[in-house]
């Protein structure tokens, strides 16, 4: 047997980075000024207790491709503060009236709000609402947070 | 291994319903069908809709492909073998074992035209196979790969084939006389991931090729050496080898894509639970993407120049229709019986049981969907190019199943509450 069969370090090496036309999933996202949801408007429309126009609201210009975090996280927690002022009993009602579209942007922020963590109360209402979108939406929805490439 | 695979256990139907379903003269039956007959070996599957279905018995099925009467089917069982059973009296025989490659093969296309099966593997390699006094022989071919081969198809002449790789690629491969051997030309840019799948347009040109950096992309894969000069079509006018024609963006890395029959439409469907429909005729750079509740699906197949048939990690066929350009959802092909889907309740019903009884009792894991894991692959089986009326399915649960449309979509009509 030869000898440097014991030397496996040359296996750590990332061959793919040596390759010249490796490919970054990440060079797609395009750092675009981060936009986000209007937070006055949704503040306004939350003070005013029009829960659902705050839902859409929030949903609106969500900052999927900047690259600034703080950004994402911001939208997030607006987000997440529409989700909790919503009671248990008009979650269903205000998920039936979402668009497909607004309907996956809010399952992302669902699960980026989970991810952020909080209370117990505020996981108990996104569990509500996590529950409902996938009787609305089914598991594509769920797929389609997992698989897509631009995060929250 | 002498694997007999039975066709199905289970509750048989009655015969005389039997031959109302596989007697009907309307379509073209191929002698596998019709052997079923006497022997009716057939039986409703657990879901209540009757298909025929085969267990191999030879563990998870990744691909299959038929011959061109239908008496033999080959299957790859997630292993280095390519098995070829043959229906004999009433039973799937093993006939031939091919175990030329190293590592599990990954794609596998029949040649009906010339009777060629081409395979490839994750050792990196492709072989054509060609029947010769009995016994099939294996013929490398140069497909140029530092990556593994991940899926393969011949094109509509059966004069070339395209495989696909890990190394970001298409080999489009081709016979050279003179040196009687398989040579390929290769497709990189802008591939810029892992090709899944590929079909060929029916102009023998066209080549459509689906990968994980989440694009579908037609491309020319016109060889000058073996095609005559293309006709302009939707698709463009200018075709030379190689050329981008259009490329399509989705949510998610793309499993399956289709041709359909006239070439003019294209379909795939990716890991984002979507189908995408492009038509090329309306616009070659417009996709239109469907998103769906079930899970995602895997392979994709057109029926009809209006129909597509979808299946995946559902484990259920699901039927779609392009109607005034739109692309429609219609239903799941695998509708859950009466029975079952009364015992949803008894579920939870089970579950208090175990509880009260503090009893690890056997749950049932069943699916109810025929398939009991992901569909793999679908191929047309009977019918016409452009009216199929018979399409097989095979999954990782290691079955192969036989869909009559016809009558799955009658059953699904007369069961409106189960759908």
């Amino acid at each position: 047997m030869a000898k440097n069969m014991q030397n496996t370090s040359y296996r750590k090496l990332d061959v793919d980075a040596f390759d010249p036309e490796q490919y970054d999933e990440n060079d797609e996202t395009v750092d675009t000024p981060g936009l986000g949801p209007d937070e006055r408007a949704v503040q306004g429309f939350l003070s005013s207790n029009r829960l659902e126009d705050a839902l859409h609201a929030a949903l609106l210009s969500p900052p999927l491709k900047t690259k600034d975090q703080n950004v994402k996280d911001r939208a997030t927690q607006l987000v997440a503060k529409v989700l909790q002022s919503f009671k248990n009993a008009e979650i269903e009602q205000a998920v039936q009236k979402l668009s497909i579209d607004e309907g996956d942007i809010l399952m992302k922020y669902v699960y980026k709000a989970m991810e952020l963590g909080s209370d117990a109360a505020a996981c108990q209402s996104l569990l509500g609402w996590h529950a409902q979108l996938v009787s609305k939406f089914g598991h594509g929805a769920i797929m389609r947070v997992f698989s897509g490439r631009q995060r929250l | 291994m002498g694997a007999r695979a039975r066709a199905g256990q289970g509750k048989r139907e009655d015969d005389e319903g039997l031959v109302s379903i596989l007697g009907e003269e309307a379509y073209p039956e191929g002698p596998l069908t019709l052997s079923f007959v006497p022997d009716g070996s057939t039986e409703m599957s657990s879901s209540g809709v009757p298909v025929l279905h085969w267990n191999f018995g030879i563990g998870p099925i990744t691909c299959h492909a038929w011959n061109k009467d239908r008496t033999q089917i080959a299957v790859s069982a997630s292993s280095n073998e390519i098995h070829i059973f043959e229906f004999r009296n009433g039973e799937w025989q093993s006939v031939h074992t091919l175990s030329e490659h190293d590592l599990p093969v990954t794609g596998l296309d029949w040649g009906t035209k010339t009777n060629r099966i081409v395979s490839c593997s994750q050792d990196k390699n492709a072989f054509v196979w060609t029947f010769d006094k009995n016994v099939w022989k294996p013929e490398l071919v140069l497909v140029r790969f530092n990556r593994a081969a991940t899926y393969v198809k011949w094109s509509p002449l059966e004069n070339k084939f395209a495989v696909g790789s890990g190394a970001k690629l298409v080999s489009v491969c081709y016979y050279e006389q003179e040196n009687h051997w398989w040579v390929s030309k290769q497709i990189k840019k802008p591939i810029r991931s892992t090709v899944t799948c590929l079909d060929w347009h029916p102009n023998n040109v066209l080549l459509a090729v689906g990968s994980c950096d989440f694009k579908c992309r037609v491309f020319s894969a016109y060889v000058k050496e073996v095609d005559e000069k293309p006709s302009p079509n939707p698709w463009g006018q200018k075709m030379p080898f190689g050329q981008l024609m259009s490329e399509y963006t989705v949510g998610g890395w793309v499993h399956r894509v289709a041709f359909s029959p006239s070439g003019c439409r294209l379909a795939f469907v990716s890991h984002d639970s979507s189908v995408s429909f492009v038509d090329s005729t309306v616009d070659s750079q417009k996709v239109q993407n469907l998103r769906t509740v079930h899970l995602p699906f895997t392979t994709v197949e057109w029926i009809t120049e209006n129909s597509i048939v979808a299946a995946g990690h559902d484990c259920s066929p699901v039927l779609f229709v392009v109607s005034q350009d739109i692309l429609k959802e219609v239903c799941k092909l695998d509708v859950p019986s009466a029975t079952k889907s009364s015992s949803v309740n008894s579920a939870l019903q089970l579950f208090k049981n175990i509880d009260r009884n503090n009893a690890a009792e056997k749950v049932v894991v069943a699916l109810k969907t025929l398939h009991q894991n992901r569909i793999t692959q679908i191929l047309p089986h009977s019918g016409t190019v452009g009216n199929v009326s018979k399409f097989t399915t095979c999954g990782t649960d290691g079955i192969v199943a036989l869909w009559d449309l016809k009558e799955t979509l009658e059953f699904c009509r007369n069961h409106p509450s189960l759908v």
